[in-house]
Protein backbone atom coordinates (compact mmCIF):
# COMPACT_ATOMS: atom_id res chain seq x y z
CA UNK A 1 0.00 0.00 0.00
CA UNK A 2 1.26 3.46 -0.87
CA UNK A 3 -0.16 5.93 1.56
CA UNK A 4 0.94 8.82 3.67
CA UNK A 5 1.95 7.99 7.21
CA UNK A 6 -0.61 8.99 9.79
CA UNK A 7 -0.67 11.91 12.18
CA UNK A 8 -2.19 15.35 11.78
CA UNK A 9 0.33 16.41 9.12
CA UNK A 10 -0.20 13.20 7.18
CA UNK A 11 -3.99 13.55 7.35
CA UNK A 12 -3.81 17.14 6.08
CA UNK A 13 -1.51 15.93 3.28
CA UNK A 14 -4.01 13.22 2.28
CA UNK A 15 -6.95 15.65 2.22
CA UNK A 16 -4.87 18.26 0.34
CA UNK A 17 -3.62 15.70 -2.19
CA UNK A 18 -7.13 14.48 -3.01
CA UNK A 19 -8.47 18.06 -3.18
CA UNK A 20 -5.75 19.12 -5.63
CA UNK A 21 -6.12 15.94 -7.70
CA UNK A 22 -9.91 16.35 -7.95
CA UNK A 23 -9.56 20.00 -9.07
CA UNK A 24 -6.84 19.04 -11.58
CA UNK A 25 -9.00 16.23 -13.00
CA UNK A 26 -12.02 18.52 -13.24
CA UNK A 27 -10.00 21.14 -15.17
CA UNK A 28 -8.23 18.55 -17.37
CA UNK A 29 -11.41 16.73 -18.38
CA UNK A 30 -13.13 20.10 -18.91
CA UNK A 31 -10.44 21.01 -21.43
CA UNK A 32 -10.72 17.59 -23.04
CA UNK A 33 -14.47 18.03 -23.37
CA UNK A 34 -14.14 21.46 -24.97
CA UNK A 35 -11.54 20.10 -27.43
CA UNK A 36 -13.90 17.23 -28.38
CA UNK A 37 -16.78 19.73 -28.78
CA UNK A 38 -14.63 21.95 -31.04
CA UNK A 39 -13.62 18.99 -33.22
CA UNK A 40 -17.25 17.83 -33.42
CA UNK A 41 -18.60 21.25 -34.40
CA UNK A 42 -15.80 21.63 -36.99
CA UNK A 43 -16.79 18.23 -38.43
CA UNK A 44 -20.48 19.20 -38.60
CA UNK A 45 -19.64 22.50 -40.31
CA UNK B 1 6.02 -5.69 -13.06
CA UNK B 2 4.66 -3.28 -10.50
CA UNK B 3 3.87 0.43 -10.73
CA UNK B 4 3.18 2.42 -7.54
CA UNK B 5 3.07 -0.86 -5.62
CA UNK B 6 0.33 -2.38 -7.79
CA UNK B 7 0.53 -5.00 -10.53
CA UNK B 8 -0.48 -3.85 -14.04
CA UNK B 9 -3.74 -5.86 -14.12
CA UNK B 10 -4.76 -4.41 -10.73
CA UNK B 11 -3.83 -0.92 -11.91
CA UNK B 12 -5.98 -1.33 -15.03
CA UNK B 13 -8.79 -2.80 -12.90
CA UNK B 14 -8.88 0.23 -10.60
CA UNK B 15 -8.87 2.79 -13.43
CA UNK B 16 -11.53 0.93 -15.43
CA UNK B 17 -13.61 0.19 -12.32
CA UNK B 18 -13.40 3.89 -11.40
CA UNK B 19 -14.54 4.73 -14.93
CA UNK B 20 -17.54 2.40 -14.72
CA UNK B 21 -18.47 3.69 -11.23
CA UNK B 22 -18.16 7.22 -12.65
CA UNK B 23 -20.53 6.39 -15.52
CA UNK B 24 -23.06 5.03 -12.99
CA UNK B 25 -22.51 8.03 -10.67
CA UNK B 26 -22.93 10.53 -13.49
CA UNK B 27 -26.01 8.75 -14.81
CA UNK B 28 -27.87 7.87 -11.61
CA UNK B 29 -26.52 10.74 -9.48
CA UNK B 30 -25.19 8.45 -6.76
CA UNK B 31 -21.69 8.71 -5.30
CA UNK B 32 -20.73 5.11 -5.93
CA UNK B 33 -18.42 4.87 -2.92
CA UNK B 34 -20.67 2.04 -1.68
CA UNK B 35 -19.19 -0.09 -4.50
CA UNK B 36 -15.57 0.85 -3.76
CA UNK B 37 -15.27 -0.26 -0.11
CA UNK B 38 -16.73 -3.78 -0.60
CA UNK B 39 -14.54 -4.30 -3.69
CA UNK B 40 -11.45 -3.40 -1.66
CA UNK B 41 -12.64 -5.71 1.12
CA UNK B 42 -13.00 -8.59 -1.35
CA UNK B 43 -9.51 -7.78 -2.69
CA UNK B 44 -8.25 -8.41 0.88
CA UNK B 45 -7.54 -4.84 1.91
CA UNK B 46 -7.88 -4.37 5.70
CA UNK B 47 -11.31 -3.00 6.72
CA UNK B 48 -9.89 0.34 7.91
CA UNK B 49 -7.98 0.87 4.61
CA UNK B 50 -11.03 -0.16 2.52
CA UNK B 51 -13.27 2.23 4.48
CA UNK B 52 -10.72 5.07 4.62
CA UNK B 53 -10.02 4.80 0.88
CA UNK B 54 -13.78 4.59 0.14
CA UNK B 55 -14.36 7.80 2.09
CA UNK B 56 -11.39 9.50 0.39
CA UNK B 57 -12.81 8.50 -3.01
CA UNK B 58 -16.16 9.95 -1.94
CA UNK B 59 -14.45 13.19 -0.90
CA UNK B 60 -12.74 13.44 -4.33
CA UNK B 61 -16.00 12.88 -6.21
CA UNK B 62 -17.74 15.42 -3.92
CA UNK B 63 -15.14 18.06 -4.79
CA UNK B 64 -15.79 17.43 -8.50
CA UNK B 65 -19.60 17.49 -7.94
CA UNK B 66 -19.40 20.79 -6.03
CA UNK B 67 -17.14 22.32 -8.70
CA UNK B 68 -19.69 21.24 -11.28
CA UNK B 69 -22.53 22.76 -9.28
CA UNK B 70 -20.51 25.55 -7.66
CA UNK B 71 -23.64 27.59 -7.88
CA UNK B 72 -25.23 24.89 -5.71
CA UNK B 73 -28.56 26.68 -5.83
CA UNK B 74 -30.71 26.44 -2.78
CA UNK B 75 -28.49 25.65 0.17
CA UNK B 76 -29.55 26.06 3.78
CA UNK B 77 -26.11 27.08 5.11
CA UNK B 78 -27.20 27.16 8.78
CA UNK B 79 -28.65 23.65 8.53
CA UNK B 80 -25.61 22.58 6.46
CA UNK B 81 -23.21 23.84 9.16
CA UNK B 82 -25.10 22.03 11.97
CA UNK B 83 -25.25 18.90 9.82
CA UNK B 84 -21.53 19.08 9.14
CA UNK B 85 -20.81 19.14 12.90
CA UNK B 86 -23.14 16.22 13.76
CA UNK B 87 -22.09 14.24 10.67
CA UNK B 88 -18.47 14.66 11.72
CA UNK B 89 -19.25 13.46 15.26
CA UNK B 90 -21.05 10.42 13.75
CA UNK B 91 -18.14 9.69 11.39
CA UNK B 92 -15.64 9.94 14.28
CA UNK B 93 -17.72 7.51 16.37
CA UNK B 94 -18.11 5.16 13.37
CA UNK B 95 -14.37 5.14 12.68
CA UNK B 96 -13.57 4.46 16.37
CA UNK B 97 -16.02 1.56 16.23
CA UNK B 98 -14.20 0.18 13.14
CA UNK B 99 -10.82 0.29 14.89
CA UNK B 100 -12.35 -1.36 17.98
CA UNK B 101 -13.89 -4.10 15.80
CA UNK B 102 -10.56 -4.49 14.01
CA UNK B 103 -8.87 -5.06 17.37
CA UNK B 104 -11.45 -7.79 18.04
CA UNK B 105 -10.80 -9.24 14.57
CA UNK B 106 -14.40 -8.94 13.38
CA UNK B 107 -14.30 -5.63 11.43
CA UNK B 108 -14.41 -7.31 7.98
CA UNK B 109 -17.34 -9.51 9.04
CA UNK B 110 -19.42 -6.64 10.50
CA UNK B 111 -18.67 -4.35 7.52
CA UNK B 112 -19.44 -7.16 5.10
CA UNK B 113 -22.82 -7.90 6.72
CA UNK B 114 -23.67 -4.18 6.78
CA UNK B 115 -22.93 -4.02 3.03
CA UNK B 116 -24.98 -7.12 2.25
CA UNK B 117 -28.02 -5.51 3.93
CA UNK B 118 -27.36 -2.04 2.47
CA UNK B 119 -26.84 -3.09 -1.16
CA UNK B 120 -29.72 -5.58 -1.10
CA UNK B 121 -31.95 -2.82 0.35
CA UNK B 122 -30.97 -0.26 -2.29
CA UNK B 123 -31.33 -2.91 -4.99
CA UNK B 124 -34.83 -3.81 -3.76
CA UNK B 125 -35.83 -0.11 -3.76
CA UNK B 126 -34.66 0.35 -7.35
CA UNK B 127 -36.34 -2.86 -8.50
CA UNK B 128 -39.56 -1.67 -6.83
CA UNK B 129 -39.22 1.67 -8.62
CA UNK B 130 -38.69 -0.15 -11.93
CA UNK B 131 -41.76 -2.29 -11.22
CA UNK B 132 -43.84 0.81 -10.37
CA UNK B 133 -42.68 2.55 -13.54
CA UNK B 134 -43.80 -0.46 -15.57
CA UNK B 135 -47.10 -0.41 -13.74
CA UNK B 136 -47.51 3.31 -14.43
CA UNK B 137 -46.78 2.68 -18.09
CA UNK B 138 -49.47 0.01 -18.22
CA UNK B 139 -52.02 2.17 -16.50
CA UNK B 140 -51.46 5.75 -17.60
CA UNK B 141 -54.49 6.99 -15.69
CA UNK B 142 -52.89 6.04 -12.40
CA UNK B 143 -49.54 7.67 -13.22
CA UNK B 144 -50.29 11.02 -11.66
CA UNK B 145 -51.60 9.39 -8.50
CA UNK B 146 -48.43 7.29 -8.22
CA UNK B 147 -46.22 10.38 -8.62
CA UNK B 148 -48.19 12.15 -5.95
CA UNK B 149 -47.78 9.25 -3.55
CA UNK B 150 -44.00 9.22 -4.17
CA UNK B 151 -43.78 12.82 -2.94
CA UNK B 152 -45.77 12.12 0.20
CA UNK B 153 -43.83 12.04 3.41
CA UNK B 154 -44.08 8.59 5.03
CA UNK B 155 -45.88 8.42 8.41
CA UNK B 156 -42.63 8.00 10.36
CA UNK B 157 -41.20 11.13 8.71
CA UNK B 158 -44.30 13.15 9.59
CA UNK B 159 -44.17 11.87 13.18
CA UNK B 160 -40.47 12.77 13.60
CA UNK B 161 -41.06 16.22 12.06
CA UNK B 162 -43.91 16.81 14.53
CA UNK B 163 -41.55 16.65 17.57
CA UNK B 164 -40.94 20.22 18.70
CA UNK B 165 -38.31 19.62 21.37
CA UNK B 166 -36.35 22.86 22.02
CA UNK B 167 -33.97 24.27 20.93
CA UNK B 168 -35.63 24.85 17.55
CA UNK B 169 -34.00 26.55 14.55
CA UNK B 170 -35.64 28.33 11.62
CA UNK B 171 -34.94 26.79 8.23
CA UNK B 172 -34.03 29.09 5.32
CA UNK B 173 -36.71 27.42 3.24
CA UNK B 174 -39.33 28.22 5.89
CA UNK B 175 -40.52 26.12 8.82
CA UNK B 176 -38.65 25.11 11.95
CA UNK B 177 -36.83 21.98 13.04
CA UNK B 178 -35.63 20.70 16.39
CA UNK B 179 -31.84 20.62 16.81
CA UNK B 180 -32.36 17.15 18.35
CA UNK B 181 -34.00 15.87 15.15
CA UNK B 182 -31.16 17.33 13.06
CA UNK B 183 -28.57 15.85 15.43
CA UNK B 184 -30.25 12.42 15.39
CA UNK B 185 -30.63 12.31 11.61
CA UNK B 186 -27.16 13.74 10.87
CA UNK B 187 -25.41 11.76 13.61
CA UNK B 188 -27.02 8.51 12.42
CA UNK B 189 -26.00 9.11 8.80
CA UNK B 190 -22.48 10.06 9.96
CA UNK B 191 -22.19 6.88 12.02
CA UNK B 192 -23.13 4.75 9.00
CA UNK B 193 -20.63 6.71 6.84
CA UNK B 194 -17.80 6.24 9.31
CA UNK B 195 -18.66 2.60 9.94
CA UNK B 196 -18.86 1.33 6.38
CA UNK B 197 -17.06 4.04 4.39
CA UNK B 198 -19.86 5.39 2.25
CA UNK B 199 -20.51 9.02 1.48
CA UNK B 200 -24.09 8.45 2.52
CA UNK B 201 -25.67 10.87 0.04
CA UNK B 202 -28.36 8.28 -0.70
CA UNK B 203 -29.44 8.31 2.97
CA UNK B 204 -28.38 11.88 3.85
CA UNK B 205 -30.55 13.57 1.23
CA UNK B 206 -33.75 11.61 2.11
CA UNK B 207 -33.02 12.22 5.84
CA UNK B 208 -32.81 15.99 5.27
CA UNK B 209 -35.97 15.94 3.16
CA UNK B 210 -38.18 13.53 5.10
CA UNK B 211 -36.97 13.84 8.72
CA UNK B 212 -35.97 17.52 8.91
CA UNK B 213 -38.59 18.71 6.41
CA UNK B 214 -36.40 20.67 3.97
CA UNK B 215 -37.91 20.95 0.46
CA UNK B 216 -36.35 18.56 -2.10
CA UNK B 217 -34.45 21.23 -4.08
CA UNK B 218 -32.85 22.69 -0.93
CA UNK B 219 -32.23 19.17 0.45
CA UNK B 220 -30.06 18.27 -2.58
CA UNK B 221 -27.89 21.40 -2.25
CA UNK B 222 -27.64 21.19 1.55
CA UNK B 223 -26.76 17.47 1.34
CA UNK B 224 -24.00 18.23 -1.17
CA UNK B 225 -22.69 21.10 0.99
CA UNK B 226 -22.64 19.06 4.22
CA UNK B 227 -21.35 15.96 2.37
CA UNK B 228 -18.29 17.74 0.99
CA UNK B 229 -17.08 18.79 4.43
CA UNK B 230 -18.01 15.55 6.15
CA UNK B 231 -16.19 13.66 3.34
CA UNK B 232 -13.09 15.79 4.03
CA UNK B 233 -13.44 15.11 7.75
CA UNK B 234 -13.85 11.34 7.19
CA UNK B 235 -10.74 11.31 4.97
CA UNK B 236 -8.86 13.28 7.64
CA UNK B 237 -9.95 10.89 10.40
CA UNK B 238 -8.76 7.78 8.53
CA UNK B 239 -5.73 9.70 7.19
CA UNK B 240 -4.64 10.26 10.81
CA UNK B 241 -4.01 6.51 11.13
CA UNK B 242 -2.50 6.22 7.63
CA UNK B 243 -5.52 4.17 6.46
CA UNK B 244 -5.97 5.84 3.05
CA UNK B 245 -4.35 4.13 0.07
CA UNK B 246 -3.61 7.12 -2.16
CA UNK B 247 -2.60 4.97 -5.14
CA UNK B 248 -5.96 3.21 -5.21
CA UNK B 249 -7.94 6.43 -4.60
CA UNK B 250 -6.00 8.34 -7.29
CA UNK B 251 -6.47 5.60 -9.91
CA UNK B 252 -10.18 5.33 -9.10
CA UNK B 253 -10.59 9.11 -9.33
CA UNK B 254 -8.81 9.30 -12.72
CA UNK B 255 -11.31 6.81 -14.15
CA UNK B 256 -14.31 8.11 -12.23
CA UNK B 257 -13.96 11.79 -13.23
CA UNK B 258 -14.00 10.82 -16.93
CA UNK B 259 -16.80 8.30 -16.45
CA UNK B 260 -18.95 10.82 -14.56
CA UNK B 261 -18.72 13.28 -17.46
CA UNK B 262 -19.86 10.60 -19.90
CA UNK B 263 -22.54 9.33 -17.49
CA UNK B 264 -24.08 12.76 -16.93
CA UNK B 265 -23.99 13.47 -20.69
CA UNK B 266 -25.75 10.13 -21.22
CA UNK B 267 -28.77 11.28 -19.18
CA UNK B 268 -29.78 13.51 -22.11
CA UNK B 269 -29.61 10.56 -24.53
CA UNK B 270 -30.68 7.46 -22.58
CA UNK B 271 -33.92 7.17 -20.58
CA UNK B 272 -33.17 6.33 -16.94
CA UNK B 273 -36.29 4.15 -16.87
CA UNK B 274 -34.77 1.90 -19.57
CA UNK B 275 -31.83 0.85 -17.40
CA UNK B 276 -33.10 1.30 -13.84
CA UNK B 277 -34.01 -2.38 -13.53
CA UNK B 278 -30.39 -3.34 -14.37
CA UNK B 279 -29.14 -0.96 -11.69
CA UNK B 280 -31.40 -2.65 -9.12
CA UNK B 281 -30.18 -6.09 -10.23
CA UNK B 282 -26.57 -4.89 -10.06
CA UNK B 283 -27.05 -3.94 -6.40
CA UNK B 284 -28.59 -7.32 -5.61
CA UNK B 285 -25.72 -9.14 -7.40
CA UNK B 286 -23.19 -6.99 -5.53
CA UNK B 287 -24.88 -7.96 -2.26
CA UNK B 288 -24.73 -11.66 -3.21
CA UNK B 289 -21.07 -11.17 -4.18
CA UNK B 290 -20.19 -9.87 -0.71
CA UNK B 291 -22.21 -12.66 0.92
CA UNK B 292 -20.21 -15.22 -1.10
CA UNK B 293 -16.97 -13.52 -0.08
CA UNK B 294 -17.94 -13.74 3.59
CA UNK B 295 -18.93 -17.39 3.09
CA UNK B 296 -15.60 -18.02 1.39
CA UNK B 297 -13.72 -16.55 4.38
CA UNK B 298 -15.83 -18.60 6.78
CA UNK B 299 -15.26 -21.85 4.86
CA UNK B 300 -11.58 -21.00 4.41
CA UNK B 301 -11.72 -21.56 0.65
CA UNK B 302 -10.64 -19.08 -1.99
CA UNK B 303 -12.72 -20.50 -4.82
CA UNK B 304 -15.80 -18.38 -4.07
CA UNK B 305 -13.70 -15.18 -4.02
CA UNK B 306 -13.42 -15.20 -7.83
CA UNK B 307 -17.20 -15.52 -8.15
CA UNK B 308 -17.77 -12.69 -5.65
CA UNK B 309 -15.36 -10.32 -7.46
CA UNK B 310 -17.03 -11.26 -10.75
CA UNK B 311 -20.50 -10.52 -9.32
CA UNK B 312 -19.52 -7.23 -7.69
CA UNK B 313 -17.23 -5.77 -10.36
CA UNK B 314 -18.78 -7.60 -13.32
CA UNK B 315 -22.34 -6.46 -12.61
CA UNK B 316 -21.33 -2.78 -12.36
CA UNK B 317 -19.31 -3.15 -15.60
CA UNK B 318 -22.36 -4.70 -17.23
CA UNK B 319 -24.76 -1.88 -16.26
CA UNK B 320 -22.24 0.85 -17.20
CA UNK B 321 -21.63 -0.96 -20.52
CA UNK B 322 -25.42 -1.09 -21.09
CA UNK B 323 -25.62 2.70 -20.67
CA UNK B 324 -22.65 3.26 -23.01
CA UNK B 325 -24.12 0.82 -25.55
CA UNK B 326 -27.43 2.68 -25.53
CA UNK B 327 -25.59 6.01 -25.93
CA UNK B 328 -23.73 4.66 -28.98
CA UNK B 329 -26.92 3.13 -30.39
CA UNK B 330 -28.99 6.30 -29.89
CA UNK B 331 -26.24 8.56 -31.24
CA UNK B 332 -25.86 6.28 -34.29
CA UNK B 333 -29.61 6.26 -35.02
CA UNK B 334 -29.82 10.06 -34.51
CA UNK B 335 -26.96 10.60 -36.96
CA UNK B 336 -28.46 8.26 -39.58
CA UNK B 337 -31.83 9.98 -39.07
CA UNK B 338 -30.19 13.38 -39.55
CA UNK B 339 -28.42 12.07 -42.67
CA UNK B 340 -31.74 10.75 -44.07
CA UNK B 341 -33.41 14.09 -43.35
CA UNK B 342 -30.59 15.94 -45.07
CA UNK B 343 -30.75 13.60 -48.07
CA UNK B 344 -34.50 14.00 -48.17
CA UNK B 345 -34.09 17.77 -48.08
CA UNK B 346 -31.79 17.64 -51.07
Amino acid sequence: MIGIEGGVTGAFAVVGFILVQAIALYVAYGWLESIVETIRSDKVN
Amino acid sequence: MEILGLSLPLLALFVSFGFMVGVLFGFFGMGGSFLITPTLLILDYPASVAIGSGLAFYFGTSVIAVLKHYDIGQVDYKLGAILFVVLSVGIELGSRLVFALEALGIAELVTGIAYIVLLAGIGALFLRRAYNLEDDGNDADDADDADDSDDENPAIGQKIQSYNVPPMISLTSGGRASVWTISGAGGGVGLVSGLIGVGGGFIRMPAIHYLIGTPLTAAVGTSLFAGLFSGAFGTFTYGMSGSVDLTVVSLLLVGSALGAKIGSAATTIVEENDVIVYFGLMMVFASIGIALSELSDWLGTGSLEVVSVFLLVGSSFFVAAMILYQVVQQTGSDESHAQTTLDGGD
